[in-house]
């Protein structure tokens, strides 16, 4: 359900409703249409002011503390006022024109709220929330061709603050007077497609708006239709585009206390179609998955290897993937990699980053993955010795600790006085304090000569700066943290403002402690950081080490909105599968969803969200009833959706021997100093490419190195040549990308040369090959359990009761290269032999007045006692909902619980066992 | 009774209505019927008006000034239909101060919150406006009737030679202010032009005091008009309430009754037919936008 004002929930059962609908269409750009000048404050404060007529004068500057866009934001120190005081900015403007004035406003607790106004015009609401960024906005209407236009209090005293970002003032039409109807239909296509009522699948959505008749206020234009005619030159929307723009659906009624209304449709105008002839618009829109058509990309990241001699088990639930895909698409459940970032691990599923390269990861226990829990945003690295109240079913992996070290991108960490470093990370701090490091940075530590910096629990956050490998520690002892049994924001910023001192600034959720700086040994030589170590780590999500100083470094992250909600896939993954070239990101992400039966999609706020197969409300949301809400509904029972015997394929990868995994075809060349690159593409996935390029031996290469030979001639006359220069880059996990520099002035030809001792058989031979570890695909035996059976790589589960009462009616699950898992493929197969193995009927076109709190997915009951008898739980999986001359109607087609009459978990009535109990 | 209408700027006076006016509210929405056999109604947007006018053997001067809106020499419209049969000239969430959507709505303030209260006691229906005026930082606060932008939406159309009235109930919640009634000139763009104050009179927390300014005619170039109700210096502690906000022609203040705005209209159809040579029996039917 979505969360409503008490005031709407009340008004939804009312026999007599006054219905409200809104349309927010965005026709303009907030960034090549926006009149405000600096609008993000990223480069100063030109164009802004705190000095206004009749009004004290407030104090304006760029800040970093806090930002809603880039790195940077207005801060506002107010007066002491008792007339008022404002932050403000002119705009030029259009008499007569409608404008929309937006900003994003900060107000931390304690301090005055503030409001939009026009000066000397009008004034908006006051945002009413502290210690976040509130959309704030203001619609006026421009009688003069420039507004002085800003946010503003009337009463403050010295000191208090306000921040103020991403503002915009875009011209803007209110298509209230012209809404005729609006529909949304919302669905879950099902994976399962000959299987209806299954609540798995993408979730889409769409809307059409039904736009007509005249508002007075809209210029230029008698009728909409003549406003979006795209051939009216006369319109506001001349030789603009009207397709992707911004489009929101809000529905709600007249209450007590107001109108108030909740968001049911969040998405991109996809179509606009004018007849003019009645003087009627119809606009359509689809929701943000259209924003991820861009092809995807998947690094090669293996669940659980050993690679070389290191134990690379960083773990990989199918989250991790449907993360790193989602922010490839500005979809984020963990803040954006930060500018100047050399390390950034989300931890959601794997300890694989996504900025720098993983050395090893394992769990404490030799041999295992890492462990993971539900973290502040989503899946984070699992600690049993500090969490161990976490139940076992929401744990993925391994479960006892955790190791890992990760190599920072670019050439690390230096400490001179121009230098600087941010370490952050959402932590779980138990209920009791823990004396345990949380993470090391440091040089090679295969390198004699060392510094490096330990940020570290006690009662309170400390950091221990070395210099030296052999030095003592230097500790700056920061806040004394609260030990609650719950994730926080946990940061450091480190400087070393002169060669003998380090200076921290700590950060605890929303606050900044900054201790005194602490005095270290002088450094005679600076030897860069360049690795990232966790030993024994802590209950860890979202970290992000960079290098950026507090003078030019963005906020803390410590505020951060997710665009995104992904519960844990049901899916481990023993490596990123091969994925087809151009594959979009939206259309990989739904076919993880489908190989586990999970629900993907955009909600109607426009968040994405993931559920797995398991997720069900534990109690009904809601009761709609035949005396208030219930006005009809069809019920069809089908024996063919019945599926007593369902296989579900896996397809296993195994990690094979190293060697060489490509190697050219055909003779390369590369001119005089000129610089060639070259694409192998590679049969299998591969791990453990070695990027570094040699020279191959006499005998061959046997120093697990990819290597080459090269010679003045494509025959392998005329000398040899050593001295190439190769840069290696993965593409995606089954491809890369070579890079030849030649820089000698004549050409060079990648084969083996002669008379260099090489064996004459191989003389003109191409030689360049790639050395690495290939995934293979490989069958796998299951035992199929309670049935019995065994089948050569597909899970089985049947239901012998139902085969011998109606016949065997098999489901053949489509194979999937995200199911890798032998156990995570059988446990899909009984879940859906669960479902299918019984007819349920399934309630369609259930018509009830509309609530626009209702969400796919929800549990409701449906009752109905003395008429038709209906009284039981269900899950709605499709919404269509229309607002118009008809009132608000919603059709919702939904599943049940259970069959008529059978029993319930946990629902009155229906949990007992009895005699007559049917299951 | 007399009918105007036309295009705000040039409104017109209608022949006088001989046979009578029909006027229906109507209801979008729906009537459900629900599997218990009983009823949900739901009403969406606010009640919208169908109004017919009807002649018997006018002039063929006067038959022609209602063609001439039908064919369009005014402009397309929508136009603004005034009828004396309705005293008060205000919105209905207006006239009863927020009692209609407990919502502010089309209010407007130049300095402020406005809110919508149900204490004290409403003078009429269930809610009041309450305003908490804070500073006035340059010249005086101001509570209107519609927030700017809406006065094309909502305001009474300036009418040839007539001149307005309006009166507002106010008292205090917390503090004391000395306020006056006031009718504000707009352009036709929405810009105000200029005002009119009634006295001032000192408002407390005590009985409901009512504020008027009568016989006002319109700045010459103004289009619309509208009511506010204004404090010369706020202080952050007051909290003014309003109730009953009354606007009419003339210079004479009926006692208060529901408001019911001026629509705007466009022409459905015009129909005639000829009694007499030079005679029309004419209607008039007009939808509200």
């Amino acid at each position: 359900m979505i969360s409503a004002h008490a005031d709407l929930v009340t008004a939804i059962d009312l026999a007599e409703r006054h219905v409200t609908a809104a349309v927010d269409i965005n026709w303009w750009s907030d960034d090549a249409d926006n009149l405000a000048s600096n609008s993000s404050f990223e480069t100063g404060t030109s164009g802004w002011t705190g000095v206004l007529s009749g009004f004290t004068t407030s104090t304006l500057a760029q800040s970093a503390t806090r930002s809603y866009f880039g790195t940077r934001s207005l801060g506002v120190t107010w007066p002491t006022t008792s007339v008022g005081s404002a932050a403000t900015t002119v705009v030029t403007t259009t008499p007569g024109q409608q404008y929309r004035l937006r900003g994003r406003i900060f107000v931390p607790t304690g301090q005055p709220f503030v409001a939009p106004f026009v000066f000397f015009l009008i004034g908006g609401t006051f945002i009413s929330t502290h210690d976040q960024w509130v959309l704030s906005e203001l619609i006026f209407t421009a009688p003069n061709t420039s507004h002085t236009v800003g946010w503003y209090l009337p009463t403050a005293t010295s000191g208090q603050l306000a921040w103020i970002d991403d503002v915009s003032c875009v011209p803007y039409v209110d298509h209230a007077p012209l809404l005729g109807s609006v529909n949304v239909s919302r669905s879950l296509s099902a994976s399962l497609p000959d299987i209806a009522g299954i609540a798995v699948g993408d979730l889409s959505a769409e809307t059409t708006v039904e736009l007509a008749g005249v508002n007075p206020a809209l210029p230029n234009s008698s009728t909409v239709a003549q406003a979006l005619d795209p051939f009216n030159s006369d319109s506001l929307l001349w030789r603009r585009d009207r397709s992707g723009r911004p489009l929101t659906v809000e529905i709600g009624m007249l209450t007590d206390s107001g109108e108030r209304r909740v968001t049911r449709f969040t998405g991109l105008t996809r179509s606009v179609s004018v007849d003019l002839a009645q003087g009627t618009v119809q606009v359509t829109a689809l929701d943000y998955a259209e924003l991820l058509r861009a092809p995807a990309t998947l690094p090669t990241v293996v669940g659980s290897a050993t690679i070389g001699a290191q134990s690379v088990r960083p773990g990989l639930n199918a989250q991790w993937v449907i993360d790193y895909l989602l922010r490839q698409g500005g979809v984020n459940a963990a803040p954006r990699e930060r500018p100047s970032c050399v390390l950034s691990a989300t931890l959601h599923g794997s300890a694989a980053p996504e900025t720098g390269t993983l050395v090893y990861a394992y769990d404490s226990t030799a041999g295992n993955t890492v462990g993971y829990v539900q973290g502040a945003w989503a899946l984070g690295t699992y600690d049993k010795a500090t969490a161990p109240d976490v139940p076992i079913d929401s744990r993925y992996g391994e479960h006892t600790g955790w190791s890992a070290q990760w190599q920072v991108s670019g050439n690390g960490l230096t400490s001179g006085t121009s230098d600087g470093m941010l370490i952050q990370a959402w932590v779980y701090l138990p209920a009791t304090s823990v004396t345990r490091d949380i993470l090391t940075v440091e040089s090679d530590p295969l390198s004699g000569s060392r510094q490096k910096l330990v940020l570290r629990l006690t009662t309170a956050l400390i950091a221990d700066c070395y210099t030296t490998a052999a030095g003592a520690a230097v500790t700056v002892t920061g806040p004394t943290l609260t030990y609650d049994g719950a994730w926080h924001y946990l940061a450091a910023l480190v400087s070393w403002p002169t060669s003998t001192t380090v200076h921290v600034v700590f950060r605890v959720d929303g606050t900044s402690t900054t201790p005194g700086d602490g005095t270290v040994t002088a450094r005679t030589t600076q030897t860069a950081m360049t690795h990232v170590t966790v030993t024994s780590g802590l209950c860890m999500e979202a970290l992000q080490v960079t290098s950026e100083i507090a003078a030019s470094g963005g906020p803390f992250d410590n505020e951060f909105v997710p665009t995104s909600t992904l519960e844990p896939s049901l899916l481990e993954l023993t490596v990123t599968p091969q994925i087809d070239s151009g594959a979009a990101i939206w259309d990989t992400v739904k076919a993880i969803a489908e190989a586990e039966s999970a629900v993907v999609g955009f909600i109607e706020d426009g968040t994405a969200v993931y559920r797995n197969r398991r997720t069900a409300a534990a109690a009904p949301a809601r009761t709609i009833t035949a005396e208030r809400s219930l006005s009809g509904f069809r019920t069809t029972e089908r024996v063919d959706s019945i599926r007593n015997r369902i296989r579900v394929p896996v397809s296993g990868y195994s990690l094979r021997a190293a060697g060489f995994v490509w190697a050219a075809a055909d003779v390369i060349s590369v001119g005089s100093r000129a610089t060639r690159t070259v694409i192998a593409e590679f049969d299998s996935p591969v791990v453990g490419l070695s990027t570094t390029v040699v020279v191959v031996p006499i005998g061959g290469n046997t120093t697990s190195r990819s290597g080459y030979r090269a010679a003045r001639r494509p025959d392998g006359t005329g000398g040899t040549v050593t001295n190439l220069q190769f840069t290696v880059t993965s593409l995606g996990t089954s491809a890369a990308s070579i890079q030849i520099r030649n820089p000698n002035g004549f050409p060079a030809y990648l084969v083996s040369p002669t008379g260099a001792g090489y064996p004459s058989t191989s003389d003109g031979t191409p030689t360049l090959e790639m050395w690495g570890q290939p995934l293979t695909t490989v069958s796998t035996d299951v035992d199929a359990g309670a049935t019995g059976l065994a089948n050569s790589g597909v899970a089985e589960a049947l239901w012998q009761d139902s085969i011998d009462l109606r016949g065997e009616q098999l489901l053949d699950v489509p194979a999937s290269v995200w199911r890798q898992n032998a156990d995570d493929s059988y446990a899909l197969a009984l879940d859906l032999l669960s479902l299918l193995h019984r007819p349920i009927p399934i309630l369609e076109q259930v018509e009830i007045a509309g609530d626009p709190t209702i969400q796919l997915g929800d549990r409701v009951v449906l009752s109905d006692p003395r008429g038709t008898g209906l009284d039981d739980p269900v899950i709605v999986v499709a919404i269509d909902e229309t607002v118009g001359d008809s009132g608000y109607t919603q059709s919702l087609t939904v599943r049940l619980v259970a069959p008529p009459g059978g029993w319930i978990l946990g629902y009155s009535g229906r949990s007992e066992l009895g005699l007559t109990t049917r299951l | 009774m007399t009918v105007y209408l036309g295009p705000p700027g040039r409104m017109l006076t209608l022949p006088a209505v001989q046979q009578g006016q029909d006027v229906g509210l109507d209801r979008a929405g729906s009537v459900r019927r629900l599997l218990s056999g009983g009823t949900a109604v739901d009403t969406i947007g606010s009640l919208h008006r169908s109004v017919s006018l009807n002649w018997s053997h006018i002039t063929d001067a006067n038959f022609a000034t209602l063609e001439a809106l039908v064919t369009g020499i005014y402009g397309p419209g929508p136009y603004v239909l005034v009828d004396t049969a309705r005293v008060n000239l205000l919105p209905p969430n207006v006239a009863a101060a927020t009692s209609v959507r407990a919502d502010t709505y089309p209010w407007g303030t130049s300095t402020g919150a406005l809110s919508s209260v149900s204490t004290p006691t409403p003078l009429a229906g269930r809610r009041i406006l309450s305003w908490t005026p804070g500073t006035a930082a340059a010249g005086n606060a101001t509570v209107y009737g519609y927030a700017f932008g809406l006065a094309q939406v909502f305001a009474v159309p300036v009418i040839s030679g007539l001149t307005y009235s309006f009166s507002a109930s106010l008292r205090t919640t917390t503090g004391t202010a000395t306020m006056a009634a006031r009718i504000d000139s707009y352009s036709a763009s929405g810009v105000l032009l200029s005002n009119s104050s009634g006295s001032t009179a000192a408002i407390g927390t005590g009985a409901w005091t009512t504020l008027s300014v009568t016989g006002v005619s319109p700045n010459a170039a103004a289009v619309y008009v509208g009511p506010s109700v204004e404090v010369p210096a706020g202080t952050t502690t007051q909290v003014i309430v309003t109730d009953q906000w009354l606007m009419v022609l003339g210079g004479t203040l009926p006692a208060w009754t529901r408001g019911t705005g001026v629509p705007r209209v466009m022409v459905d159809q015009l129909t005639d037919s000829y009694p007499l040579r030079g005679r029309h029996n004419a209607s008039l039917s007009l939808t509200e936008v």
